[in-house]
C-alpha cells in the first residue's frame, strides 16, 4: 500500500528516531516508538496541536496550521496536522 | 458631664404603631436680601478661570490579598479508546488499528501529510539553522558593553505573624543556596510582647506565601546559621544566651540546647561554625563580654571560654561586649571580635594562657562594629561596619583603617564582601537602603544605591554565587534581590588591580603612622625638656579632674580671646566709615 512506503521512507530518514500516527481522539494508530512513550507523545501534543490550530484561528480565521516544529535542547518534535489524523516525528538534532 | 433628655411614657402606650398625620406647610423662616450688604463686597474684575479640555482621569491603586497557588498534576495513562475496545487486549487494540488503516481517507491523508513532513526533514538535515556564526565576536560585544548596574527585587518574605518582628540574621543553604534561613527577635529593650511568637523560618525562594519550615526556640533567635559541612544541621543563639541546634530531618523543635548557667547572660549575637574535622564546632559571642566554644554533641557545657577583656586580665566586668564574630577557613587558629565599644580584637585561638589569646586592637569606630568581614580573596584585610561608615582595614595596620567611606546619613546595620569580585561589597542602613560599593570604579560614592524598602534594614546575606542577595528589615521582610551580571562576574584585571590598591593604601597608612610616631616623639622630648628647666614637678599623670579643669580654663581663655579680637575689628570698622 502507498502510505506504507511513505511511512517507511519518512521512518528511514537520516536522524529521525521515531513516527507516531494519531486519530482525531488521540489514539496512536501506527507507531515506531514503546508503547509508554507513545502513549505520552499522542497524548500531549495532540492537545498542544489543537491549541496551536485554535491560536492561529483566532489571529486570522482564514488562516489554518500546516505544520508544526518544536525544537529543544535534545530533538527536534514535528508535528504535521489534518483534520482527522496527526503525523508525529522525532527526529535528534545534530548540533554542529 | 453627662447630657441626658428624660422622658416618660406610659406602659400602656409601649409597642403602639406611629400614627403619623398631615399638616401644612409653616414657614419658619424668612430672610429677605439685604442690598446694603452689598457694599462690604468689591467686585472682581478681571476673573481668572482656567480651563482644560482634556480628560479627566483620577487614579487609584488595589492591591489583592495574596494569592495562593497550589500546583497539581494529572497523569494521563491512556485513552481515547472507543467504548467497545478495552485498551488492556492487544487483540482488540490490534483489530481496531487494522480497521482505521483500511479506511481511503486515512491513506490519502497519509500521503499527503507524509510528503509535508519529508520536505522539512529534508530542510533539517541539510542545514542546521540554529549554528552560532558569530561566536566570539558576541562575546566581546558583550564584555564591552557597559551596562548599568542594577538590582531588582525578585520575591519578598513577610512575617506571616501579626506582631512583626525585625528579621536580624539570614543565613543561605549552603548547596544549592535554594533555601533561606531567617531569624526573627526583637533587639529593642523589653520590647517583646507576650504574644509575640519565637518561631523563626526557613523559606523556600520559589514560594514567598508559606515558609517551608518553622523553627520553634526557647526564645527569639537573634542569629542563625547552616552548617556548611552538613546542610540539614542549623545552629541558633538566642535572646536569652543560649545555643540550639537543629536538624531540619528532626522537625521544628531544637535537637539540643545549652545549659542555661553556661551559657552567655546577653543576646548571643553571632554563632559561627568552625573548620573541625567532625564538623559539629561552633563558637558564639554576646554582649556580656564573653567567647564561647561549643560542641554540639555536648551542649551542657561549652568547651572554651575567651573574655574579652582589653587589660588581658580575664576580669569579666572590664570585658568588651561583643558583637560580631569573624572566621576564615583559611586561617583556623585566628579569629577575630567586633565590640560595642567599636573595637576590632584579633585573637589567636591557639594562645596558651588567656592572655596572650588576645593578639591586638584596631580602634577607630565611633560605634558598635555590626558586620566583619575578610575579603574572600584577600584575607590580609577586612571590612567593618559601624556607626556611619564602613572600614576597611589591613592586619598589619593597627592605627587606622586604610580605606573609608564617608559618613552617612543613617547609620549602617550590616554589611558583606561580594564572594565573587574583590572589589565589591554590599551595605545596609537603617533607611532601608542598600549600597553597592566597587572601591576600583568610583571610590566617593555606592555604585549603585537601591531603596530597599521603607523601614530600617537589619541585615544583610550574600548567596554563594554572588548573584541574589537576601535583606532583612524591621518589619520581619525578607527580601530577595538580583544583581546585574556586571556587578557579580570577575572583570579582567580585577585581581590585580584590586591588589595593587589595597597594597597602595597599606603603605600610606603606614607612613602616615610613622610620621605621626615621630611627631609624637619628637613632643615628648620637647615636653619633657620644658619640664625639666622649668620645675622639679610632675610626679605623674594629672588626675583626670585637674586635666578637666584646666582644659575648660584654656577653652575659656581662648574664646575671651577671640570675643575681644572680634569686638576690635568691630570697632575698627565702625571707626572707618
Amino acid at each position: 500500500m502507498q502510505f506504507e512506503e511513505t511511512l517507511k521512507r519518512i521512518q528511514t530518514h537520516k536522524g529521525v528516531i521515531g513516527t507516531i500516527v494519531v486519530n482525531a481522539e488521540g489514539i496512536p494508530i501506527r507507531t515506531t516508538l514503546d508503547n509508554s512513550t507513545t502513549v505520552q507523545y499522542a497524548g500531549l501534543l495532540h492537545q498542544l496541536t489543537m491549541k496551536a490550530r485554535s491560536t492561529v484561528r483566532d489571529i486570522d480565521p482564514q488562516n489554518d496550521l500546516t505544520f508544526l516544529r518544536i525544537r529543544s535542547k535534545k530533538h527536534e518534535i514535528m508535528v504535521a496536522p489534518d483534520k482527522e489524523y496527526l503525523l508525529i516525528e522525532v527526529p535528534v538534532r545534530v548540533r554542529q | 458631664m453627662e447630657i441626658v433628655h428624660v422622658y416618660t411614657k406610659r406602659r400602656n402606650e409601649f409597642g403602639r404603631q406611629c400614627n403619623f398625620s398631615d399638616r401644612p406647610a409653616e414657614l419658619h423662616v424668612d430672610i429677605l436680601p439685604d442690598p446694603s450688604l452689598a457694599s462690604n463686597f468689591i467686585e472682581r474684575d478681571p476673573c481668572d478661570v482656567p480651563i482644560q479640555c482634556t480628560q479627566e482621569m483620577s487614579e487609584h491603586e488595589v492591591n489583592t490579598e495574596r494569592f495562593e497557588s497550589d500546583t497539581r498534576g494529572i497523569n494521563h495513562v491512556e485513552g481515547g479508546w472507543p467504548k467497545d475496545v478495552n485498551p488492556q487486549e492487544m487483540e482488540q487494540t490490534i483489530r481496531f488499528r487494522k480497521k482505521v488503516e483500511k479506511d481511503e481517507h486515512y491513506s490519502s491523508t497519509i500521503m499527503q501529510l507524509g510528503s509535508n513532513m519529508e520536505h522539512c526533514i529534508k530542510q533539517n538535515n541539510a542545514i542546521n539553522i540554529y549554528q552560532e556564526y558569530f561566536e566570539e565576536e558576541e562575546e566581546e560585544l558583550v564584555e564591552e558593553s557597559e551596562e548599568q548596574p542594577s538590582a531588582k527585587t525578585i520575591n519578598v518574605f513577610r512575617d506571616p505573624n501579626e506582631i512583626k518582628r525585625t528579621a536580624t540574621c539570614l543565613s543561605w543553604h549552603p548547596d544549592g543556596s535554594c533555601k533561606l534561613a531567617v531569624a526573627y527577635s526583637s533587639l529593642g529593650f523589653q520590647n517583646i510582647s507576650p504574644d509575640m511568637s519565637y518561631d523563626s523560618y526557613i523559606w523556600d525562594i520559589e514560594n514567598p506565601n508559606k515558609p517551608e519550615m518553622t523553627l520553634k526556640p526557647v526564645s527569639l533567635l537573634v542569629c542563625l546559621e547552616y552548617n556548611p559541612k552538613d546542610s540539614h544541621i542549623l545552629v541558633g543563639g538566642s535572646y536569652n544566651g543560649q545555643i540550639a541546634y537543629w536538624d531540619t530531618r528532626k522537625g521544628s523543635q531544637p535537637v539540643e540546647m545549652s545549659t542555661i548557667e553556661h551559657s552567655h547572660r546577653d543576646p548571643v549575637y553571632k554563632v559561627i561554625w568552625l573548620q573541625s574535622k567532625t564538623g559539629t564546632d561552633t563558637f558564639s559571642a554576646s554582649t556580656d563580654g564573653q567567647v564561647l566554644w561549643w560542641d554540639i554533641r555536648k551542649m551542657s557545657e561549652p568547651t572554651e571560654r575567651l573574655v574579652l577583656d582589653p587589660n588581658k586580665k580575664g576580669n569579666l566586668d572590664n570585658a568588651l561586649g561583643a558583637i560580631s564574630l569573624e572566621f576564615e577557613t583559611t586561617m583556623p587558629t585566628k579569629f577575630m571580635v567586633g565590640t560595642e565599644q567599636g573595637l576590632v580584637v584579633s585573637c589567636n585561638r591557639k594562645a596558651k594562657t588567656p592572655a596572650e589569646k588576645i593578639v591586638c586592637t584596631y580602634s577607630g569606630h565611633h560605634g558598635p562594629i555590626y558586620a566583619l568581614q575578610r575579603n574572600p580573596f584577600f584575607p590580609k584585610n577586612f571590612l567593618t561596619v559601624a556607626d556611619w561608615t564602613a572600614r576597611i582595614w589591613s592586619e598589619d595596620i593597627k592605627e587606622s583603617s586604610i580605606m573609608w567611606t564617608k559618613y552617612h546619613m543613617a547609620y549602617l546595620s550590616d554589611g558583606c564582601w561580594s564572594p565573587v569580585r574583590p572589589s565589591v561589597f554590599f551595605t545596609v542602613k537603617m533607611d532601608g537602603t542598600l549600597d553597592v560599593w566597587d572601591f576600583l570604579f568610583k571610590q566617593n560614592d555606592p555604585t549603585l544605591s537601591l531603596k530597599v524598602c521603607d523601614e530600617a534594614l537589619y541585615s544583610l546575606r550574600v548567596q554563594d554565587n554572588g548573584r541574589f542577595l537576601a535583606c532583612g528589615s524591621q518589619l520581619g521582610t525578607a527580601t530577595l534581590l538580583e544583581i546585574s551580571p556586571g556587578l557579580c562576574t570577575l572583570q579582567r584585571n580585577e585581581k590585580a588591580l584590586a591588589t595593587a590598591m589595597f597594597e597602595r593604601e597599606t603603605k600610606r597608612e603606614k607612613i602616615l603612622e610613622a610620621r605621626h610616631r615621630e611627631m609624637r616623639l619628637k613632643e615628648r622630648s620637647r615636653s619633657e625638656q620644658s619640664k625639666d628647666e622649668d620645675t622639679k614637678e610632675g610626679d605623674g599623670e594629672e588626675s583626670v579632674e585637674e586635666l578637666a579643669t584646666r582644659t575648660e580654663a584654656e577653652f575659656y581663655e581662648i574664646v575671651e580671646a577671640e570675643l575681644k579680637k572680634r569686638a576690635k575689628e568691630q570697632e575698627k570698622k565702625v571707626r572707618r566709615d
